[in-house]
Formats: structure tokens, C-alpha cells, sequence
């Protein structure tokens, strides 16, 4: 029974992480109907942001995530503005191809960039864990925890409290309608492409301290979101926010009674059987973004 | 011309060990070669059906594990391995053929890479199978008559002999039928549901000539470097071969041939120069250029299907495709709707819709905007599943059956937005829609039987004539898409005849033409009922429906409110409320 | 107010204006009808900048402005209140009107304004917090009415505002549309169901394949066979 809770309690801290890249991926891939295989890519970037702001910048840990957050929005508004603006019109397989180059292109730049060898990522936190009755978590996770689920909390709350987010809501829903309102809608998608990359980048600071960093990290963060994204189903923020959560802990589950070897085929046959049997997600009575 | 350009490159492929003879040119020759398959093998998918795999490396790394597995442990000859490890990889296909059923574009992606890393990551897990990341080492060369194919210059030209039946395998599929149909999939898959293409069949059947392609690509290679790995599954060979078909050009034959040749031999050369990480960085960056600048890739050209000349037109007169059709010339069966009802956008878009549809009859089907018209042809035609009711067609019920069915029963439709195969000519627009009339399939067109080429003309003579009833034989090798608007929807025509419907429902033909179009198009129509079509229209012109229908069927909020000939529709008091609205008592 | 000189529309190949010449005075309600695919809903979606147009002009108290993106248009003061009502399904009516108040930067007035509305529709009072999808099609359209109501503006363009309503909706529906117009703003209005449309008008205009074709006083046109035949063809 101990046992479990533990288990549950890391999927939940990797859940977390999950219902973040998965947000931001299920908002992109929403909105925009724009498969973002380049989304993993803006994790790794979280991780390594971190990295060199901590190792060459010597800022403080908590700055770096942030700046990480920040680098991931600017990144995310630039892609999107250069390279997806001007291919609006084009077909889903074009943009696929650009984001399929974008993906290549980035993780090849960090292997480039900082070689091929994991980065540890340091933390100020103390390594010994605090025991909260049965479980044992790492101060690190714990953080991690109450991070995602603030950055979490933050994203439902601009989506729904604020006048972009009504005005992406909206877009989901009606573009045509929305662009009748006088919504921009091409900055709708910049603003959708960014957030969801700092997102991203969120994931990637927060998980880059307990598992290292090392160039091809995003390639299974990219495939987790995914199946998140197809768990929850499209454009569906809190079916994200659960199917994050579930995927996390039936990973840990799986990693823990059954095999660790095959911890990550979750998410791969999540996707398949998912898809094959409830297309539209496990959760889409829920209120949707759209 | 071409056949001479054939013929050098075939002897100079033939010789070419003759003057490669460092062990490493040779290397990069054999490598080039079991690349072309693969990229002929992604081109299939990504090119023809347009559906982007990005899980081939698995398709290949099944290959490539079934052949050396049953060489290593049950010691059979590399002759039964190959075909063996088709066979295996072709399942695998099959089986992502079937789950393309339910989806496409972007999830299908999704399902093919997590179908390539489920498989990957049991390759690395099952070791009592795979024996794990250690790989599989010592996997025998293929020899035939005791002679060994262990030197370089014979596997390559075992290779050359395998790519090269890779490529004319393409090339027959590409031309015939089949391949009309992959393509049709790509451009406008309700359309080609609508002339009697299968979509599952079709999907599944590509699915599988490209996995099995890949899977003997997967056993050339194990018997070559005679060493099989996870390393297999590895998604840097998926990367490579998306880019050889993409920069070759996607949709072409040559394409993934010159592809697979500039990618395999581009990187060794630069090999002294560059580290690989530099490459592949390239290759992505390169990825994005090439769908700003250079979509088409080097070969640049379309579709290669069909285009060489028909020579000139026939000089027969047009007397219209009908005349193929029924020997006796009697029109076909009656249409009849019975109390349908169906949802559409939330709301009983027809409640209780009944009438019928006399044979050799044109028969309007009119109302005001949302009186629920396009949703009756949309229900009848197997596009929308009604809430109840019945639709038969003479002896046949039509309800609940797919709409390729529904085509096959001889019920074809057009469709309100122009809806045309717009990377195909004219001429092959109609043949798409002449699918039905072949029966050619696969095994007999890759074995390039007389039969298959004899159909082939039959059926482009039957779609010259059908070009040259709607009036565009002047048209007939220019591509669908860059036709002015009422041409196209004269192409659209000419693709529905050509499915030899008993019962044509025309969605809206009118709409959009000019005043002298929709002349033209009232004279073709009313030629149609002379030969014993019966047709079903929705229009809005007034005057065009009036003008031609036998029938008018009024329509409004879902339900039929008046029927009768045209004069009396006219004045009918219902009729006039419905458009106009009650006037003051 | 708002004229309209040979204005020219297309949807990629096809020709939806040809041609299209039309004036609307201030303080009038002028109806456009003709029949489906006549290039009603075209004109008005050029005239709110959904479709850009590719010849003519749109001339706006001496302003052109043809071609302009939606958010300058409400802001000169037109309002398009859409076919098919399109509320935003999953959003509140409360959510929805404030799209409609999308442009505007004047939050105490905007809130004052929904205030007005829901007074004004105790429905949409009722079910302020309700997604908008849950409403019926009557309620919907009063929605999309407020919705255009709330950017304040001096001319509401109404694209078939009875389709697909029940006929006592319809007239609630009309009757709202009069009330509106009563109160000042200049109506500019599709209808299909052109006898219900010219009693309210004060002109009309018929179309035809992308061209006006005949136009005056909505009391001739009522009684003029013109109108009846343009739609059924005699």
C-alpha cells in the first residue's frame, strides 16, 4: 500500500509536468490545427535554458526557471511568426514538413551546441526527502509539483478570465465569427504558439533539474504530450490537465509492477488505442477551449 | 526518347562496378540502392496517398529482423527470408492500414510513430527474441548455387536487381488503376468515394505494398552489413528517407530515385568535412527551405501518371457516354424516399421527407436556404447517416451503406463546392472516375499482364468520349485545378458520368456559372435524359429549374411542402409563402 | 450613410458581386432580398470586411472603406450580426456579449452596456452564465443581437435573421429588429422571406446572380409581381 502511494505520488509530480506540455500542446494543436512536432524541442530548450543560466549567467535557481519560461515564449512567437504565418494557407502535411524540419534543426543545434553528453542540471534544494506519512518525496519534486500545478492554475486562468484568453476561446470555436468581433487573428496565433511553448519550456526547466538534460529529451516529451493531447482530447484544457495527471501516474504504475523497460511504451499505446477506439478523447464532455 | 535516357542509365547502373572499384564507392552504391527502395516505399504513402508515415524505420526494422531471425535461428536460405520478411512487414502495414480507418492527416502521424516506438522499444526489451541492444551479429550473406554474394560488387548488383524491381513495381502500380486511386485519396477523398474508391481498401492496400517494400529494403540491408540492431528503429533513417522523398519530390517517380541518391551520396562526401551532427542540422534546416522554396522538390514535376500523349481526339460525334452503358437504352430504376429523417448541426434537418423519383425524369429538388436539400442528397448518398427512414433504388436499399457502395449501385452524385482531383489532368479526372469500370487489381497489374494495358485503353477511349460530350476535349491534358470555375464544374460532370450512374444527383451545378455556362449546362442535362439518365437536381436558379425539371419538389424546413410540375410549383400559395413569406391578411 | 458603388466580390474563382450598387440612408431600414445564391450574404460580408472586395467601393459617411480588416469597421460603427446567429457555443452569454464589445476599450461603459442588454432581453439576463450553446434558437439569435448591440453602432447589418427560427420567434425576432431601428440605428437587412422583410423596410432591394435588379420603396415592391417573379423564376 506504501508502496502504491509512493508511485502515485511521483506520477503525480511527473503528471503534472505532463498536464503542462500537454496544454500547451493541446491549445496549439487546437487552435491552430498544427501537429507541433517541434513542441518536445521547446522542452529541451526549457532544460538547457536553465542550464546555462545557472552554469554561465549565475543567476539564482528560480530566476533561471523563469527566464527559461520567457525564452520559451519568445522562441514559440518567433517560430510562429516566421515560419507558420506565412504558410497559413497551405496544407496540414506543408506545415508538418516545417515543424518536422524545426524539430531536426533545433535538437541537432543543442547537440551541436552542447555536445552530446547529459547536463546535470544543479538545484538549491536538499537532497533528503520529507516524509509525509507513508511517502517520501524530494523537496525537488515537491517544488516541481506545486510549480506545475501554479503555472497550471495560471494557464486555466488566463484562458478563462482574461480578455485573450476569451478572444482564443472564441477563435477555437468560430474563427470566422471571432475575426467579425475584431479579433486579430494572427495574433491570436502568435499568442497561442508562444504560450503553449512556454509551456513547454515550464516542463522542461522543472523536469531538466531531476532527469538531466541531454539533447533528445524532447523526441518522448514530444510523444507524451501528444498522447495527452489525444487523451483529453483536442483543444480540451482540463482533459489535458487529467490525462497529463493519469499518464503520469500510469507510468509510474506501469514502471513500478510491471516493467521499467517498457515505462514509455504507455504513451505510445495510449495514443494507439485511444485513437482506435474513442478518436475524440476519454474526456470531452468536459468544457472544451473550443 | 525516354526509352533511350532508360536504356543509358541501365547500362551505365549495369556497369557501373567496372569503374567504382574502391570497396567503399561501392559501399556507398549499395547503400544508395537499398535507400531507393525505401524511399520509393515512403513515396507510396507520403507521395500517392498523401499520408505522411513517419514510422517506416519500423516497417524496415521488421524486415530487417525477420530475415536475419529466420537465417540465424531456423538457418533458412536468404531466398525465403526476403519474401518472408515482405510478408512480416506487410502485416505490420496492414495492420496501420487498418487503423487509417479512423484517422487521418496529423493523428495518422501520431499513430505510426508510436507504432514504430512500440516496436522499438520491444526490440531493445525482448532479448530472449532480439537478443536486445547487443543486436543480432553474424547474419549469413545470401549465396545462390554456391556462389556467395559476400563481395561488395555482387551484393550490389543483388541490390540493383532489387531496386530496380522496386521502381518498375512502382511504376506499374503508379500508372494503372490503383495508383489512379491512391492519388484520387489524396486530392479529394469524398469525391473519390463518390465515384465507388474504396477508401479502407485503397489506404490498406498501400499501406501494405509500402510496408513490404520497406521490409525488403530491412532484409537487404541485414544481409549486407550482416548485423541487425535497435539501432534499426532509429528515427534518424525515418528522417533520411522524409527527406530523400520530400527534396526528390513527393508524388513522382524519380523524385525518391534521385532523392535517395543525392542523401546517400551527399553525406559520404561530405563525411571529411562536416561531423554528422552538422548534417543532420542541416537536413532540418534544409527540410524548411524546401517547403518555402522548392515544395516540388528537384524533379519538380507533378503527377506522372498518364501524361504521355493520347494523340489526337476521336472523330467520332459525341453521342455521350450512355451509350456504352445499357444495350436495351432503358432508363434505370426508381428513386424512392420514404419518411426520411436526419440530424444535421444539431437540429432534424428533415423530419419525414418522402418522395419518388421517376426513371428518365429530371426531377428538381428545391426550398428555401436551409430547407434541408443537400442534406437529403447527402443522406440518400450514403454521406450523412439518417435518424430513420427508407431510400431504395429499384430492388436495393441504400440506407446505412457506404457511400463508394452506393456508387457502385449506379446513385452517383456531384457536390455543392466544385469538386475536382486538381493535381490531375482532365482526361485523368475521368478516368478516376472510370474506376469501377476496370477491375484490374494488383497482382495482375505488377505482373504487367496483357489484359491490364488492354483495359487501360478501353477505358481511356470510354473517358475521351465522355471529355468530349461535356465539351472539353480541348481541355483534356490540362490539370483540373488550373480550369476557369464552369470548367471545372463541366469536369465534374464528366467525372460523374463516368461512374455510369443510373440515377445522377447534381448538387447545385449552376451555381457560380455564367448565364451562357448554365445554358450549356441545361443542354447537357436535358442530352443526358434523352439517353435515359434519370437525374435529381438541387438548384437555385429558378429559372434554370423551371426551365428543365419534369418534377419540382419543394422543400422547407425539412419537410416537403408541394410537388408537382413546374408552372403549378409556381404559383402554389405554399411555394410562395415558403420564399416569400406571408403577406398581410 | 453608407453607399455602394460597383462593388465586385469572388470567393477564389467564383464571382459573388458583379456589380453591386445600393445606398442606405441614416435612420432607414432597407431590406435586401433575392434568392439563395443571389449574393446577399456576400455583400454584406464585404461591407463588414470579412470579404475583401475586389473592385467598387464602400463609402461610409464619406469614408471609403472597402476592404478594411473587421476591427476598423466597428469601430466606424457598423455591427454584422451573421447568418446562422453563430454564438460561441461554449462560451457564456455573458462571454459572447463581450465579444461583441471585442474592439471596444471602455470597460465601465461595456459593463453598463451588458447590463442594458440583459435588461432589455430578460432571457439572456435570465441565463447569463449559461454557455451558449444550451439556448434555443430564438434566444441565440436575441444573443447575437445583443452581441452586435453591444459595439455600439450606428449601422446593424442582419443577415437572414429568421432562418431557421419557428414563426412565432420570427416575429419576436422582427419585432426586436423594429424596435432597434425605432431607437435610431440604421438597419440594413437579408432576408429571404421578403414579404415579412419589406412591411418593416422602408426600401428594398432585389438581387440577382451577383447584381441589383430591381430596387424602390418597400410599399411598390410588396405589390409589384417583380419580386415574386425574381424568386421563382415565372
Amino acid at each position: 500500500m506504501d508502496a502504491l502511494l509512493q508511485h502515485l505520488v511521483n506520477g503525480l509530480v511527473l503528471g503534472g509536468t505532463y498536464a503542462l506540455l500537454g496544454i500547451g500542446l493541446t491549445l496549439i494543436f487546437g487552435l491552430m490545427n498544427l501537429v507541433n512536432f517541434a513542441h518536445g524541442e521547446l522542452y529541451t530548450l526549457g532544460a538547457y535554458a536553465t542550464f546555462a543560466a545557472l552554469a554561465l549567467g549565475g543567476l539564482n535557481f528560480f530566476a533561471a526557471v523563469a527566464l527559461a519560461i520567457a525564452l520559451g515564449a519568445v522562441v514559440g512567437a518567433a517560430c510562429e511568426r516566421l515560419l507558420l504565418r506565412p504558410l497559413r494557407g497551405e496544407s496540414i502535411d506543408t506545415t508538418m514538413l516545417v515543424m518536422i524540419g524545426l524539430w531536426i534543426a533545433l535538437q541537432n543545434g543543442e547537440l551541436l551546441a552542447w555536445g552530446g553528453v547529459a547536463k546535470s542540471i544543479p538545484h538549491p534544494f536538499p537532497t533528503a526527502p520529507l516524509t509525509l506519512g507513508p511517502v517520501g518525496i524530494a523537496p525537488l519534486r515537491l517544488f516541481v509539483m506545486a510549480t506545475a500545478l501554479v503555472l497550471i492554475v495560471a494557464a486555466w486562468l488566463l484562458i478563462q478570465r482574461t480578455r485573450l484568453g476569451r478572444a482564443m476561446r472564441a477563435t477555437f470555436q468560430d474563427r470566422e465569427t471571432a475575426a467579425l468581433m475584431g479579433v486579430r487573428i494572427d495574433r491570436i496565433h502568435t499568442a497561442t504558439f508562444a504560450f503553449g511553448s512556454a509551456l513547454a519550456a515550464a516542463a522542461g526547466a522543472l523536469l531538466g533539474p531531476i532527469f538531466l538534460a541531454y539533447p533528445s529529451m524532447g523526441d518522448l516529451a514530444s510523444l507524451k504530450a501528444f498522447s495527452v493531447v489525444i487523451l483529453g482530447g483536442l483543444g480540451n484544457l482540463p482533459g489535458a490537465t487529467l490525462g497529463g495527471l493519469l499518464l503520469g501516474i500510469a507510468e509510474e504504475l506501469g514502471a513500478g509492477y510491471v516493467s521499467s523497460g517498457y515505462r514509455d511504451a504507455v504513451g505510445f499505446v495510449i495514443i494507439i488505442l485511444v485513437l482506435l477506439f474513442r478518436p475524440s478523447g476519454l474526456f470531452t464532455r468536459a468544457e472544451r477551449i473550443g | 526518347m525516354r526509352r533511350t535516357l532508360g536504356a543509358l542509365v541501365g547500362v551505365a547502373l549495369l556497369a557501373l562496378p567496372l569503374w567504382l572499384t574502391s570497396a567503399y564507392h561501392l559501399h556507398v552504391a549499395i547503400m544508395a540502392g537499398i535507400f531507393t527502395i525505401l524511399a520509393l516505399s515512403l513515396n507510396l504513402l507520403l507521395g500517392y496517398t498523401g499520408q505522411l508515415s513517419l514510422g517506416h524505420a519500423a516497417f524496415f526494422g521488421i524486415g530487417a529482423y525477420t530475415s536475419a531471425l529466420l537465417a540465424l535461428r531456423l538457418e533458412w536460405p536468404f531466398w525465403l527470408g526476403l519474401p518472408a520478411a515482405a510478408v512480416a512487414a506487410g502485416l505490420a502495414g496492414w495492420a496501420i492500414g487498418r487503423l487509417a480507418l479512423k484517422v487521418r492527416g496529423a493523428y495518422f502521424v501520431l499513430v505510426t510513430i508510436s507504432f514504430a516506438g512500440v516496436i522499438a522499444l520491444v526490440s531493445v526489451n525482448w532479448m530472449e527474441l532480439t537478443n536486445g541492444p547487443l543486436g543480432l551479429p553474424g547474419v549469413p550473406a545470401p549465396s545462390l548455387a554456391g556462389v556467395s554474394f559476400r563481395t561488395k560488387t555482387a551484393y550490389y548488383y543483388l541490390v540493383l536487381v532489387g531496386a530496380a524491381g522496386a521502381y518498375l513495381l512502382c511504376r506499374r502500380l503508379v500508372r494503372s488503376r490503383v495508383g489512379r486511386a491512391f492519388l484520387a485519396l489524396r486530392e479529394n477523398e469524398p469525391l473519390a468515394e463518390s465515384v465507388g474508391i474504396d477508401p479502407t481498401r485503397t489506404l490498406v492496400l498501400a499501406a501494405v505494398v509500402s510496408a513490404a517494400l520497406a521490409g525488403v529494403a530491412g532484409s537487404l540491408y541485414a544481409h549486407y552489413t550482416r548485423f541487425v540492431s535497435p539501432e534499426v528503429f532509429l528515427f534518424n533513417y525515418t528522417v533520411t528517407m522524409v527527406i530523400m522523398v520530400v527534396a526528390g519530390g513527393k508524388g513522382t517517380l524519380a523524385g525518391p530515385v534521385v532523392g535517395a541518391l543525392v542523401f546517400t551520396v551527399l553525406p559520404e562526401a561530405l563525411r571529411e568535412a562536416v561531423a554528422w551532427q552538422w548534417q543532420m542540422l542541416a537536413y532540418g534546416v534544409l527540410l524548411v527551405l524546401l517547403v518555402f522554396f522548392l515544395p516540388r522538390g528537384i524533379v519538380g514535376g507533378g503527377v506522372a501518371v498518364g501524361t504521355r500523349d493520347e494523340g489526337p481526339p476521336r472523330g467520332l460525334p459525341a453521342e455521350g457516354p450512355a451509350q456504352q452503358r445499357r444495350a436495351d437504352g432503358s432508363p434505370g430504376p426508381a428513386l424512392q424516399v420514404e419518411n426520411l429523417s436526419a440530424d444535421f448541426g444539431g437540429v432534424a434537418a428533415l423530419a419525414d421527407v418522402s418522395f419518388t423519383v421517376r426513371p428518365g425524369t429530371i426531377t428538381s429538388l428545391i426550398g428555401p436556404n436551409g430547407a434541408g436539400k443537400t442534406t437529403a442528397f447527402n443522406a440518400i448518398t450514403g454521406f450523412l447517416r439518417p435518424r430513420r427512414g427508407r431510400v431504395t433504388f429499384g430492388d436495393a436499399s441504400l440506407l446505412g451503406r457506404r457511400a463508394c457502395d452506393i456508387a457502385a449501385r449506379g446513385v452517383v452524385r456531384t457536390f455543392q463546392k466544385t469538386s475536382v482531383f486538381p493535381a490531375l489532368t482532365v482526361a485523368d479526372n475521368v478516368m478516376v472516375g472510370l474506376h469501377l469500370a476496370g477491375s484490374a487489381g494488383f497482382a495482375a497489374i505488377v505482373a504487367s499482364r496483357p489484359r491490364v494495358w488492354a483495359e487501360e485503353s478501353r477505358l481511356r477511349a470510354e473517358a475521351a468520349d465522355i471529355v468530349e460530350f461535356v465539351g472539353l476535349q480541348h481541355r483534356r491534358a490540362v490539370t483540373a485545378g488550373s480550369l476557369p470555375y464552369g470548367e471545372q464544374r463541366l469536369v465534374e460532370l464528366a467525372v460523374a458520368l463516368a461512374a455510369r450512374p443510373r440515377l445522377l444527383l447534381l448538387d447545385e451545378p449552376g451555381a457560380g456559372m455564367t448565364g451562357a455556362e448554365k445554358e450549356r449546362l441545361v443542354e447537357l442535362i436535358r442530352r443526358l435524359r434523352e439517353q435515359g439518365l434519370t437525374v435529381l437536381l438541387v438548384e437555385h436558379d429558378m429559372r434554370l429549374v423551371m426551365g428543365i425539371s419534369d418534377t419540382v419538389i419543394v422543400l422547407n424546413h425539412g419537410r416537403v411542402i408541394a410537388e408537382g410540375p413546374p408552372a403549378t410549383m409556381q404559383a402554389h400559395p405554399d411555394v410562395i409563402r415558403a420564399y416569400l413569406g406571408g403577406r398581410r391578411a | 450613410m453608407l453607399e455602394l458603388h460597383a462593388l465586385r466580390a469572388a470567393y477564389g474563382p467564383i464571382e459573388a458581386l458583379r456589380g453591386v450598387d445600393l445606398e442606405v440612408r441614416a435612420g432607414e431600414l432597407v431590406c435586401l432580398l433575392g434568392a439563395n445564391g443571389a449574393g446577399k450574404s456576400s455583400t454584406l460580408r464585404a461591407i463588414s470586411g470579412l470579404v475583401r472586395p475586389t473592385g467598387g467601393r464602400i463609402v461610409l459617411d464619406g469614408r471609403p472603406i472597402a476592404g478594411l480588416p473587421p476591427a476598423e469597421i466597428l469601430a466606424a460603427g457598423i455591427a454584422h450580426c451573421p447568418e446562422g446567429r453563430r454564438v460561441f457555443p461554449y462560451l457564456t452569454v455573458e462571454e459572447n456579449l463581450a465579444m461583441g464589445a471585442y474592439v471596444r476599450r471602455d470597460r465601465g461603459a461595456i459593463a453598463a452596456d451588458m447590463d442594458r442588454v440583459c435588461t432589455h432581453f430578460p432571457i439572456l439576463g435570465e441565463r447569463r452564465r449559461q454557455p451558449a450553446g444550451t439556448l434555443s434558437g430564438g434566444e441565440q439569435q436575441m444573443l447575437a443581437i445583443g452581441r452586435a448591440l453591444m459595439a455600439r453602432p450606428r449601422l446593424i447589418l442582419f443577415d437572414e435573421p429568421s432562418l431557421g427560427l419557428a414563426p412565432t420567434v420570427v416575429e419576436t425576432t422582427f419585432g426586436i429588429i423594429a424596435d432597434i431601428r425605432r431607437q435610431g440605428t440604421t438597419v440594413l437587412m437579408v432576408e429571404q422571406n421578403a414579404y415579412l422583410a419589406l412591411q418593416m423596410a422602408d426600401r428594398g432591394y432585389v438581387m440577382e446572380n451577383g447584381r441589383i435588379v430591381l430596387s424602390g420603396a418597400a410599399s411598390n415592391l410588396l405589390s409589384d409581381d417583380h419580386v415574386r417573379r425574381a424568386y421563382l423564376g415565372a
